[in-house]
């Protein structure tokens, strides 16, 4: 503990993190560490377990063994605390379909944060991925990208200091992935943290895991990437 | 303070959403009233008979109309992924969860609430009861909310869990029914109602008390 209070920054720990679903190992020994600033970029084949780790790190999954840590707080012991400090992304959006977009984004703000946000944090968000002229516009006639961008516009409305992204570039053009690079870029320079899952090249570097390294030894999967 | 947002929050937003398309409550309040206008048409038009089965038949239709609706209550969130970031929030799910109860039963039930004496007339009730059956219905009707939820977060992880949390949920909804029935006959029959009326109210409290406790910890093991 003191020597973690030592270091000025804060830092977000994985020690010997290994996840179990429904009494099957997914992945084990996982251990990394990273602070402010930092980004760390999972890679995987599908179902290597890259959603079930940021559920884990959320702290909705339980793990199986090995421990997750951010500035001294163990997040499965509180897991109420440590939520209130991350803002997860993952593969479905969060919106009400019968309600605008600002109408969402101000009920995200409130129902999620505890803020009541205003205009001007709406717009901001939602300008950063080109989304300003759907603001009015009922999320249900959004096509998957335009949803899936309205999802990461929830990111930086957050304000929150971890994000958890799952695949972000999913469906996205390349005029939306430069303004997700601009984001995440944003975001590292305030100091943010960001675990994300990718396929994909983000235009950020950052220490790279590929999860099929971690598979359980009994199944290894074909040799290891990383 | 950011607890306090979150909590009306959740609650302003289920109730506006209960009216949007996709929400529950006008099916549950059209569901309600074309359920209780079909009894006279299948039991018979003689007033005494329809007279003595009203207060029953209005209590029963509010359980199933109530059970409609409760499928909906955390499933909505889940699959679009709100529920999520509700977990997120400051605020406890146990208070989250009492937040969404409270709010379902003012959008879906308070409504049947206040259409019961209209429709107690077409069972020709005594109209010397109708106060009691609002206040019974008043009293009793959060517990079907609150347990009702316990089965909504049960279920949460299965696809079309609505017969399933009729099956769970029902047998719960005995004693208020029992008690609700109860107030009713007393006034119509000049006995004193108030025991019936503590009695669903204690059911109440306490189904308030142990609802969000347990639908908490069963939407924590569904969202694993």
């Amino acid at each position: 503990m003191a020597t973690a209070k030592e270091k000025n920054k804060l830092t977000f720990t994985i020690d010997a993190l290994s996840v179990a679903r429904e009494g099957r190992l997914i992945f084990e020994g996982l251990s990394t560490a990273l602070q402010e600033g930092e980004i760390l970029i999972f890679t995987g084949s599908n179902g290597s377990g890259k959603t079930t780790l940021l559920r884990t790190l959320a702290g909705f999954i339980p793990p199986y063994a090995g421990t997750v840590h951010f500035d001294d707080i163990s997040i499965h012991d509180n897991p109420d605390i440590f939520r209130t400090q991350l803002a997860l992304s993952g593969h479905q959006n969060g919106m009400k379909a019968a309600l605008t977009l600002r109408k969402n984004l101000k009920i995200f703000s409130e129902t999620s944060l505890g803020i009541r946000a205003d205009d001007q944090n709406i717009e901001a968000a939602a300008n950063a991925l080109n989304l300003k002229e759907l603001l009015d516009d009922e999320v249900f006639y959004f096509s998957a990208g335009q949803a899936h961008r309205a999802a990461l516009a929830k990111l930086p409305l957050s304000g929150k200091k971890i994000w958890l992204m799952d695949e972000p570039t999913v469906g996205l053009d390349s005029t939306n992935r430069k303004n997700l690079t601009k984001i995440m870029q944003d975001h590292l320079k305030n100091k943010g943290l960001i675990l994300v899952t990718t396929h994909e090249d983000l235009g950020i570097d950052g220490h790279q895991i590929c999860l099929d390294s971690y598979a359980p030894t009994s199944h290894k999967k074909g040799g290891a990437h990383a | 303070m950011r607890k306090s947002i979150v909590f009306w929050a959740l609650l302003k937003r289920d109730i506006v959403l209960a009216y949007t398309q996709g929400g529950s409550a006008g099916v549950v309040i059209a569901f309600f009233m074309i359920t209780l206008v079909l009894y006279p048409f299948g039991v018979g038009p003689d007033p005494i008979i329809l007279a003595n089965i009203s207060v029953g038949v209005i209590w029963v239709t509010a359980l199933l109309s109530c059970l409609l609706s409760l499928d909906r209550l955390f499933q909505m969130d889940r699959e679009d992924g709100s529920l999520d970031d509700v977990m997120m929030s400051p605020l406890s799910l146990e208070m989250s969860v009492l937040a969404k109860t409270i709010a379902h039963w003012v959008a879906t039930i308070l409504p049947i609430i206040i259409l019961a004496p209209l429709l107690a007339s077409l069972l020709n009730m005594p109209q010397e009861s109708y106060g009691m059956l609002l206040l019974s219905l008043a009293i009793g009707t959060p517990a079907l909310s609150f347990i009702g939820a316990i089965g909504a977060a049960l279920t949460l992880t299965i696809k079309r869990g609505s017969a399933l949390v009729a099956l769970l949920i029902l047998p719960l909804y005995i004693p208020t029914l029992i008690f609700g029935v109860g107030a009713v006959s007393a006034t119509t029959n000049d006995q004193n109602a108030l025991p019936h009326l503590l009695l669903l109210g204690a059911v109440s409290l306490l189904s308030m008390l142990i609802s969000p406790i347990a639908s908490a910890s069963a939407i924590k093991m569904a969202q694993e």
